[in-house]
């Protein structure tokens, strides 16, 4: 228990690291990902926008980053990193690379949400005049709410355990500190300490997500 | 008010051509209610679904108090669809907002300022008596209020036309009969020309003033609802017209069941 008092400052530190990286690449989830899974909504056969050409190269790009596995895409982001932030290193480069990661990862979410909402109800909006942007915030988004949220959670969720991997190039987090002192190390103690704090957040996050879902949901 | 000159809705199921409207002319007046009817898969929805384009015409024109939506830009069809109300089978209200919501919708599509519209919103409401229930989710309502607050949506911008897709089918007979008296009081009071699809024929008879017979595609006959008597000619119309529950009682030699 000493031993691990001793580490506080590092672990909070840590800590610290870790919502860094969750927030920028959660953000830019929302703000980039979030976009594209309306394009690939609206421009998907059959759809609002129906556009082949459009939806397939969508489709495909997201199809692509979501295939490479986390770490390598890490390490083929560096120069990239070092081109926004920079640096290759640290919590910030770590952020670039978890944020391409997360966009595609969100838009088939946000694609998926939007498929669920009833077809019906998007017609008697399109019978009454609304425009595209109306019927997009309106409707779509605010029908798909609970959908949205729950998506957005496991977004968070997935990232915080993405995010351990971003030790690999100096990023931190409590999750590279469960790596390098208990697996590197054989420091079980601090690695259990690490697993301890990522169960208790990931927890929270989960009820903190399910709670608003249900909350948006009026369906009943 | 509503004209359908020569339209036609042809798509392909599989390698399929389905002709599901073959060229069909269908003129409304103002003022009237009218009913098509026939059972599924007749083609009478996309009949309905092309008076504002919906459904997009493979072929033919469709004219709305004179304009013709065929030929009209995006936007100008947005604009045109503002007069044109429309209700469903399954009411398609937006379930994570309030009826009052529902309602501002439409008044928002149409740009009309904020007040105005929540003093809109109220009126509309009010007509179909579901004022108390503005700040309720459509879940919170049974389904005859649903499409009442449907109906609200439909008026609110003040349509010349309201198209009605089987909006009592879902109901029962009851809570169908006050959607009718609705449906009746709108036509009277506010002069809405409407055209409603079913295939109830008790429906047809409670509300329209002509009822077109629709089978395969076609429109097999046009029937005068004002007359004292109405005789219908096809054994389609004859039977749907038999006296209540004749129609399933008595034979009909020229009616092939099994088409259905």
């Amino acid at each position: 228990m000493d031993h691990i008092l001793a580490l506080k400052s590092e672990i909070i530190k840590a800590i610290g690291q870790t919502c860094t990286m969750v927030s920028i690449s959660v953000a830019a989830a929302v703000m980039i990902g979030m976009p594209i899974g309306i394009l690939l909504f609206l421009t998907a056969p059959g759809h609002l926008r129906s556009n082949r050409p459009v939806y397939r190269v969508a489709s495909y790009a997201v199809n692509l980053v979501r295939s490479f596995p986390f770490l390598i895409l890490l390490v083929a982001l560096i120069p990239f990193s070092r081109m926004i932030v920079g640096t290759a290193i640290g919590p910030l480069a770590a952020s670039v690379s978890l944020s391409v990661a997360a966009i595609p990862f969100y838009a088939r979410l946000v694609e998926q949400s939007l498929r669920e909402v009833p077809k019906g109800v998007i017609e008697a909006a399109v019978a009454s005049g609304a425009s595209m942007k109306h019927i997009v915030w309106g409707v779509l988004l605010s029908e798909a709410r609970p959908g949205l949220v729950s998506g957005l959670t496991v977004t968070v969720i997935s990232f915080i355990s993405y995010s351990a991997a971003a030790g690999t190039v100096g990023g931190g987090g409590i999750g590279d500190l469960a790596i390098r002192y208990g697996y590197q190390r054989f420091d079980t103690e601090v690695m259990v300490a690490c697993i301890v704090i990522l169960v208790v957040i990931v927890q929270l996050v989960q009820w903190v997500g399910s709670f608003t879902a249900s909350r948006l949901d009026k369906r009943k | 008010m509503i004209t359908f000159k020569e339209v036609s809705k042809r798509y392909k199921t599989g390698r399929q051509w389905v002709d599901a409207v073959k060229p069909t002319s269908l003129h409304i007046e103002k003022g009237h209610i009218q009913g098509i009817i026939g059972f599924s898969g007749a083609g009478k929805s996309t009949l309905l679904r092309m008076a504002n384009l919906l459904e997009q015409p493979t072929a033919g024109e469709v004219y709305i108090d004179g304009q013709e939506l065929t030929g009209l830009s995006t936007g100008e069809l947005r604009e045109a669809r503002r007069s044109i109300g429309m209700i469903f089978q399954h009411y398609n209200l937006l379930s994570n907002e309030t009826c009052a919501a529902n309602v501002e919708f439409v008044l928002k599509a149409a740009k009309l300022p904020s007040r105005e519209r929540k003093k809109r919103v109220e009126e509309c409401l009010e007509i179909v008596g579901l004022a108390e229930k503005a700040r309720q989710y459509p879940a919170q309502l049974s389904g005859g209020q649903k499409q009442r607050v449907a109906i609200a949506r439909a008026l609110a911008n003040n349509p010349k036309v309201l198209l009605c897709d089987e909006p009592t089918s879902a109901l029962d007979p009851v809570t169908t009969l006050s959607i009718l008296e609705f449906l009746e009081k709108i036509n009277r009071e506010f002069q809405v020309t409407i055209m409603l699809v079913t295939h109830e024929i008790q429906v047809a008879k409670r509300l329209c003033s002509r009822v077109a017979v629709m089978e395969n595609g076609a429109i097999t006959e046009q029937l005068d609802m004002s007359l004292p008597a109405v005789k219908p000619a096809t054994p389609l119309g004859q039977f749907l017209f038999d006296t209540e529950g004749e129609g399933f009682r008595g034979s009909h030699p020229g009616l092939k069941i099994g088409d259905y």
